[in-house]
């Protein structure tokens, strides 16, 4: 008799999934299907509204990673407008992109996919999870994780107005810039970023919190 | 004492509320240590068969985002409303729709068909998604989509409502604050229905920019004005959100140099969103002549969109005629 395995939902991440995993007869995987059990309509929602628009919308695509979408927006409505944008706006929207994306990995691997290996995968739920790394790993390096997506998306907001969904983009560049402060403010910060990008690249391998292979 | 429990769900939504939550920053440690976090996907592994294990009312507190686009949406709102005492349509999407509520101005075939018939979509067989589908192992299913978008109150009922899209951490903060203070007895949580982490005025009265009399011979856009930083918005002819909109956030995009979108939902006493902001757009236009008032409102590009950007899925019209056509 074939047996079913539904894992559902699907976790850690952004989106809603779920996976069906068949046996056959001799317990080995027949077929398995990666199922996403929604929509909500973007494609067809943003037609009919303004262009500039654009950025704003398809940040909604994801509260995750807005920027991405923000940024993919921004490029193509700035080509509808066939213009090639001030230097200085392509250094904040490049800026803000990089601070988008270091505070995106370190929210996947100290929150979403890290306490799998962090904690095990035979860990309890309960303990599967950011809250039980932070138990684990003490709250000393817990709050360095916590300090660099704080950092993170400040800078976000420095550039995009807003922690999550920015709205400085526009056909053309940038509704605002930045101040000498605010520069040196994110210079500092991304320093202090590096260090923490070594330190979880070093600890990840050698420490007592260290990410080991399953041992089956 | 085992601690009370919490869950978090979002439904038809992007995860930004999710995120606004991570972001009270070391706040966190205090929902840990006042709370057992039990069902809530972006951060734990606890499946939907867990939640319906769970003994009614077990979880104290709910926050539930997203907006009820399929039947799977409404039976886990259903799901969650038994399972807990205090539930939450947290955000945007779970208060009035949002921007998934945009969708309301299709008919849902019409979706459909954007999404599989495109220029750039492989689909010969022309594909529409199906409940059921019979797979050579077994028959797998995905959720049956709406016509509408829905709210969460229009599915279940609802204790307060949180709005913002997504809501402003400091007001994710103050509303954790307040609760880990009726735990501990030294506070009230407010009347049910209530709206709650938001103010009770509008965008504008937290603007910094100088208003002086607001009128305007022509509406225009953003990327073709040069823009005074310090002078209201829509006194330069920038279509501002903003005075029907509700205060929280503390005119975060206004400050950053763009238009009020309306994230944060009708003001105060405000019954339709659009209607106010009509309003307050037809009482800035300088011009008395109704052939002037008709081409100065031609410069709002998009109506529709406009004035029912956020909360089209929750205002008196829910919906467009197109959405309530049943199509083949």
């Amino acid at each position: 008799m074939t047996q079913r395995i539904t894992i559902d939902p699907i976790t850690r991440l952004e989106g809603h999934g779920k996976v069906e995993i068949f046996l056959n007869d001799e317990g080995e995987v027949a077929n398995t299907y990666f199922q996403i059990p929604e929509l909500r309509g973007f494609e067809r929602f943003v037609v009919g509204r303004p262009v500039e628009e654009m950025p704003l919308l398809t940040n909604r695509i994801c509260g995750v990673c807005p920027e991405a979408h923000h940024m993919a927006a921004a490029k193509a409505v700035d080509a509808v407008y066939h213009v090639d944008i001030p230097s200085t706006a392509k250094k904040l929207r490049e800026l803000l992109y990089m601070a988008f994306y270091c505070t995106d990995h370190t929210t996947h691997f100290y929150a979403l996919a890290g306490p799998d290996f962090v904690m095990g995968p035979d860990a309890p739920v309960a303990e599967r999870n950011i809250l039980g790394v932070i138990h684990k790993v003490g709250l000393e390096i817990g709050g360095k994780v916590i300090q660099m997506r704080k950092y993170g998306h400040t800078v976000v907001e420095m550039i995009g107005g807003r922690k999550v969904h920015p709205c400085t983009s526009i056909p053309g560049g940038l509704t605002k810039g930045i101040t000498e402060e605010q520069r040196k403010e994110i210079e500092e910060m991304g320093r202090w970023a590096i260090e923490f990008a070594q330190f979880s690249r070093n600890s990840s391998t050698t420490s007592s919190w260290a990410i080991r292979p399953t041992s089956t | 004492m085992s601690k009370p429990k919490f869950a978090m769900y979002w439904a038809a939504s992007c995860g930004g509320c999710e995120i606004a939550v991570l972001n009270i920053h070391e706040k966190i440690l205090d929902v840990d240590a006042n709370f057992d976090v039990v069902f809530w996907p972006v951060a734990m592994d606890a499946k939907y068969k867990d939640v319906e294990a769970m003994e009614d009312g077990s979880i104290l507190l709910t926050l539930f985002n997203g907006g009820i686009r399929n039947d799977e949406n409404e039976h886990i709102a259903k799901l969650l409303r038994k399972k807990s005492q205090i539930l939450v349509a947290f955000g945007s999407c779970a208060c009035e729709g949002c921007i998934p509520g945009l969708a309301n101005f299709s008919n849902i075939k019409d979706v459909l068909d954007t999404y599989y018939e495109t220029i750039s979509t492989e689909n010969p067989n022309h594909i529409r998604p199906q409940s059921a589908y019979d797979m050579p192992e077994g028959t797998i299913h995905i959720p049956t989509l709406y016509p509408v978008l829905k709210t969460l109150d229009q599915v279940v009922d609802v204790d307060y409502y949180m709005p913002g899209c997504p809501p402003e951490s400091h007001q994710i903060a103050a509303v954790i604050d307040l609760v880990i203070q009726v735990l501990q007895g030294k506070a009230q949580l407010p009347p049910k229905g209530a709206t709650i982490g938001a103010g009770n005025s509008t965008v504008c009265d937290e603007c910094q920019r100088k208003r002086n009399v607001k009128t305007i011979k022509e509406f225009g856009r953003i990327q073709l004005t040069q823009a005074d930083p310090e002078l209201c918005l829509l006194e330069q002819g920038i279509p501002c959100n903003g005075p029907a909109t509700r205060s929280g956030c503390n005119a975060r995009c206004p400050t950053a140099g763009a238009q009020c979108i309306g994230c944060y939902g009708p003001a105060e006493g405000v019954i339709d969103y659009g209607a106010r902001l009509l309003s307050a757009f037809a009482s800035v236009i300088d011009s008395t002549d109704p052939v002037e008032i008709d081409q100065i409102l031609d410069g709002l590009v998009d109506p529709a969109g406009q004035f029912y950007r956020f909360n089209l899925a929750g205002s008196l019209l829910r919906a467009a005629r197109p959405a309530w056509k049943s199509g083949d």
